[in-house]
Parts: C-alpha cells; sequence; structure tokens
C-alpha cells in the first residue's frame, strides 16, 4: 500500500493558456490552423518522460503501440491508457474540454484500472480548470495550488509586474483601450517596431509584431470591432528587442517555500515559436552568475511563493545583443518543454549520453505508419538505443500522424495534411548535423515533405 | 502581383533563396511553409500592401492553394474596394 500511495498519475494539456484566459478578452488577429491545433492536442505523450516505473500516463489519445514499445524497450517505464479518451476526429467542439474535463464527465480514464488510482497522486503539466474536480473525483492525491493563483501568475501581466516589484529594468507597459494601444503605438514606433502581448499568449500565437502605422491602425481597428460588442482590451506592448539568445530557467518550489534550481536550457525560436531546447553551456553559465541571474530567479521564487503558488516553473529570459540579459521575459508557473527536456537528460545520463530536443514538421499523403519510420530509422543507423549510444529518439507518434487518423475518420484517403515530429537528438560522437540531416534525409525518403 | 506575394512570402519566411522554388502554382502554406503567426504577419502585410481587408473570421484557407487564386482574391477585393 506504501508503495502504491508514491504511484504519481501524469496527465496534462498543452494549451493551458486557453483555460486561463478570459473568453471575454479581445483577442489579436489570427487565422486559426485546426491541423495544428490537433497537434497540440496530441502533444500529452511527451509527458512519458515523467514517469517513474509503477507510474501511469494519461493521454487524449492513446499512445502508439510500436512508439510505446520502443521507450518501453530503452528503458522507459510507464503505463498508459490503451484506449481513447475521446475520438480524435472529435472536431472543434471537443476542443472546449480539457482533458481533466474529458475524465471527469466520462466517469473513466480510458480502460485504467480503478484500483490502481487508490492513494496515486495527481501531478499535472499545469493545473488548469478541473484538475482538483478530476483528483476529488477518483480521490486522487492532490498537492498543487488553487487554479486561481495558477492562472493569476501565469498571466504577462503578471511577469510585468514582478519587474517592477524586483527593481528589474522593463519596457513593457500595459494597454486598456484599442485608443491606448494605438496613441502608446505610434509613439514606440517612432523608435523602431514593438510587440503587442496577449496576457497569455503562447510560443507561435498571441505576439503580434508591429512594424507599420498602417498595420498598427489595422489592428487597433478590429481591437475596436471586438470593443464595441463588449470585449475588454488589455494587452502588453514593449519595444522589440534585439535578442542574441532565448534561454529558460527551470526551478521547482516546494510546499514549504524551499527554491530548488533544476537546469537552464538555451532555446531555439524562430519568430516566437518554439524550435527546440539545448543544454546551457558553461559560458553561459558563467555570464548567469556574473550577473546574478539565479539571484534573480530565487527572488522570483519567492515573490511566486508568496503569491500562493508552489510547484514548476520555467522562467522565459534573454539575452540582448547589447549584451544586456533579460532574467524575466515571462514567467510560466507551469511544467514546460525544457523540463521535459530535463527529464530524458536524466535518463540519457545512466547512459552516459546527452541530447538536445527539438521537433520537425512535415507534410505528407502517404500511408505511412510509425512501426515504418522506426524500422527505416533503425536501419539508417540512426535510431537511439543505449548500447548504440547516438541517434534520435522519437518523442512523439501521434502528433506527427493524428491529422491522418483524423482526414481518414472522414473517410479522406490521401489528403495531404500536417505533422510533427519531436525527438532527442542524441549525438555520442557523431556531429549533431550530420544526425540531423540524416533524420530528414529518412522522413523525405517516406514521403514526407519537411515544411519546418 | 504574383512576384510581389512570392517576395513577400520569401520576406516573411526569411529566405531569399525560397524565391527559386516558388511560382504561380506554388501553395502558399505548404511550399510557402507559413505557419500560423508567419501566416498572419503575411495577411496583414498583404492588406497593407495592396489596400485592401481580410475577413480574419471567414477567412478560407482554399484561397492558399496557389499563389495565383490568392492574387485572384486580392484583386476581387480591390475591385470591391475601390466601388
Amino acid at each position: 500500500m506504501n508503495d502504491r500511495r508514491k504511484c504519481e498519475l501524469i496527465i496534462g494539456t498543452f494549451d493551458a493558456e486557453r483555460f486561463w484566459r478570459d473568453p471575454n478578452l479581445a483577442r489579436l488577429p489570427s487565422l486559426p490552423d485546426s491541423e495544428m491545433e490537433n497537434v497540440v492536442m496530441a502533444m500529452d505523450e511527451l509527458l512519458f518522460p515523467f514517469c517513474e516505473a509503477q507510474d501511469m500516463l494519461i493521454t487524449r489519445y492513446r499512445m502508439n503501440d510500436c512508439h510505446k514499445a520502443y521507450l518501453h524497450a530503452i528503458g522507459f517505464e510507464f503505463r498508459s491508457n490503451s484506449t481513447d479518451l475521446e475520438r480524435p476526429e472529435g472536431g472543434s467542439a471537443s476542443r472546449t474540454a480539457n482533458i481533466f474535463d474529458l475524465i471527469t464527465s466520462a466517469d473513466r480514464m480510458g480502460d485504467m484500472d480503478p484500483q490502481w488510482l487508490d492513494g496515486a497522486r495527481l501531478s499535472p503539466f499545469a493545473v488548469i480548470p478541473g484538475a482538483d474536480r478530476a483528483a476529488s473525483r477518483y480521490g486522487l492525491e492532490q498537492d498543487f495550488p488553487d487554479v486561481e493563483t495558477v492562472q493569476t501568475v501565469n498571466s504577462k501581466l503578471y511577469s510585468t509586474d514582478l519587474n517592477r516589484r524586483l527593481g528589474l529594468r522593463s519596457d513593457s507597459q500595459t494597454v486598456y483601450s484599442h485608443e491606448e494601444l494605438l496613441a502608446s503605438g505610434l509613439t514606440l514606433l517612432r523608435q523602431g517596431p514593438f510587440l503587442i502581448k496577449d496576457e497569455f499568449g503562447v510560443s507561435g500565437k498571441g505576439n503580434l509584431l508591429i512594424e507599420s502605422e498602417a498595420i498598427l491602425r489595422r489592428v487597433t481597428s478590429y481591437l475596436g470591432d471586438q470593443c464595441s460588442k463588449g470585449r475588454l482590451v488589455r494587452f502588453i506592448i514593449e519595444p522589440f528587442l534585439h535578442k542574441e539568445l532565448d534561454f529558460s530557467c527551470q526551478f521547482h518550489i516546494d510546499p514549504d517555500g524551499t527554491y530548488r534550481p533544476i537546469s537552464v536550457q538555451k532555446l531555439a525560436n524562430h519568430n516566437f515559436a518554439y524550435q527546440g531546447s539545448f543544454t546551457a553551456d558553461d559560458s553561459l553559465l558563467h555570464l548567469l552568475q556574473e550577473a546574478e541571474y539565479f539571484e534573480v530567479m530565487k527572488l522570483a521564487a519567492r515573490e511566486l511563493y508568496q503569491a500562493g503558488y508552489y510547484g514548476d516553473v520555467c522562467v522565459d529570459s534573454m539575452l540582448l545583443t547589447d549584451g544586456r540579459i533579460v532574467p524575466i521575459v515571462e514567467v510560466n508557473a507551469r511544467r514546460s518543454m525544457s523540463l521535459i527536456k530535463h527529464h530524458v537528460d536524466r535518463y540519457l545520463e545512466k547512459h552516459s549520453a546527452s541530447g538536445s530536443m527539438t521537433h520537425v514538421t512535415v507534410q505528407f499523403a502517404c500511408d505511412v505508419t510509425f512501426d515504418e519510420l522506426l524500422e527505416k530509422l533503425d536501419r539508417e543507423g540512426v535510431l537511439y538505443k543505449p548500447d548504440r549510444g547516438f541517434g534520435i529518439l522519437p518523442l512523439s507518434a501521434n502528433t506527427l500522424l493524428i491529422n491522418k487518423v483524423v482526414s481518414e475518420s472522414k473517410g479522406i484517403r490521401h489528403k495531404q495534411v500536417k505533422g510533427r515530429l519531436y525527438y532527442s537528438l542524441i549525438e555520442g560522437g557523431q556531429d549533431n548535423e550530420r544526425l540531423s540531416a540524416k533524420v530528414k534525409d529518412v522522413l523525405s525518403s517516406l514521403s514526407f515533405k519537411i515544411v519546418g | 502581383m504574383e512576384e510581389q506575394i512570392i517576395a513577400m512570402i520569401c520576406e516573411i519566411k526569411d529566405d531569399v533563396q525560397l524565391a527559386l522554388s516558388l511560382n504561380e502554382h506554388s501553395n502558399i502554406m505548404e511550399d510557402g511553409g507559413l505557419d500560423s503567426l508567419q501566416l498572419i504577419t503575411f495577411v496583414l502585410k498583404v492588406e497593407e500592401r495592396f489596400g485592401i481587408e481580410i475577413d480574419f473570421e471567414q477567412f478560407d484557407f482554399d484561397l492558399m492553394e496557389s499563389v495565383t487564386t490568392f492574387t485572384r482574391y486580392i484583386s476581387e477585393l480591390q475591385k470591391t474596394a475601390s466601388v
């Protein structure tokens, strides 16, 4: 029984910000990409590195059998549901339900044995509405702050305010009307391009770079229309800073307030969209030590704890081209892609290896299976295995194939669809770029077209 | 107009070489490889360049199936705007 109490139920959704955001807030112009939304819905399979032996991972769509068998074979020990929580072709209506809503309303967690849940601890990727309800429904131990606190500290308004309270230089300002956005935006434009940030914008969405007065006027007019329909305008604006490097710091705040630093990861971002995480090198760590960056992180942790938050935190930071460090760009009071990468690193360390995490976006119409992809990678000698010591470790399968499943379930075959493969790149003695190119060659040979 | 559209895609992708592989038949999303953020930036720049307004909520992604289809759509919007 004691052993059973140590088990964790790992579960989450990667678009947590959507559930924290006030639906009454006006939105920046955007063109929804339903295929990428499907990919995001399938990303919960990336949570397996958080599992230890006997832990259970619950995913919206059951994990791919071949992928799971591969992960088990290389030493990841976890169990996961083998039925879908909802049909992948659920469509846009299903997007209003988060994973906690799904398991609460369905009154079951896929095909998992309810006995197992007895005494297990709920370990969410992010605390979003419904997490506490799901824990109560299944009698799971819950040790996380209330959702209102989590919502507050994840808002970009909190990050802006935190900079001020810590006495850090911040050029951000909050605007509360489209008129104010236009007036302040015109002032900023005199100095150069600036950013409009949504309070709960995420990587690649909810940020808009304004480079001209015409586009600023178009955006403010679009927001003005929403305002006349009763929506509230609240955005953060700041000058566009020329950066040398994006990086992030992961730390944990224990329930008693103890600060535990975890890792620093360099991030590859393109146009604000996450591309990958790489372990920080000694020169960056030295620079951060010199700049007393970690002291700022400690102070940020103290402020977060005083606001009622404890748990995992990922703070996004920047090194600018002029050498200035911006320690707090954004606080993510949740787990993160970089923390997943850190957990993969912990696994790799056991095999005396190290890696980076990245992804490739593809388009395809072919009928390729994940098994075929793994086989081909293996045949070409680039599928990671502990005894091989290098290669790629595929971290996801559903994100690659989900839109094919959706399309076929609608009776449409051979439609060109988008997919994304997340993977760890484990160098060993191999050249990173050659390995990366090899992965892309394998995907191309299976008729995947690389688009990003 | 088609050359202008291709040049704008290359500018947003920050890839001058891309122009070599794009033509009037190219699919703007697939061959241009625009993600959602790049797409909205592209559409806002198209609005600015051609003096039109695109309805974001009702936008039909089929219009991106080729550079030609998209330029025809822009021409139609220009005609409507000038009436």
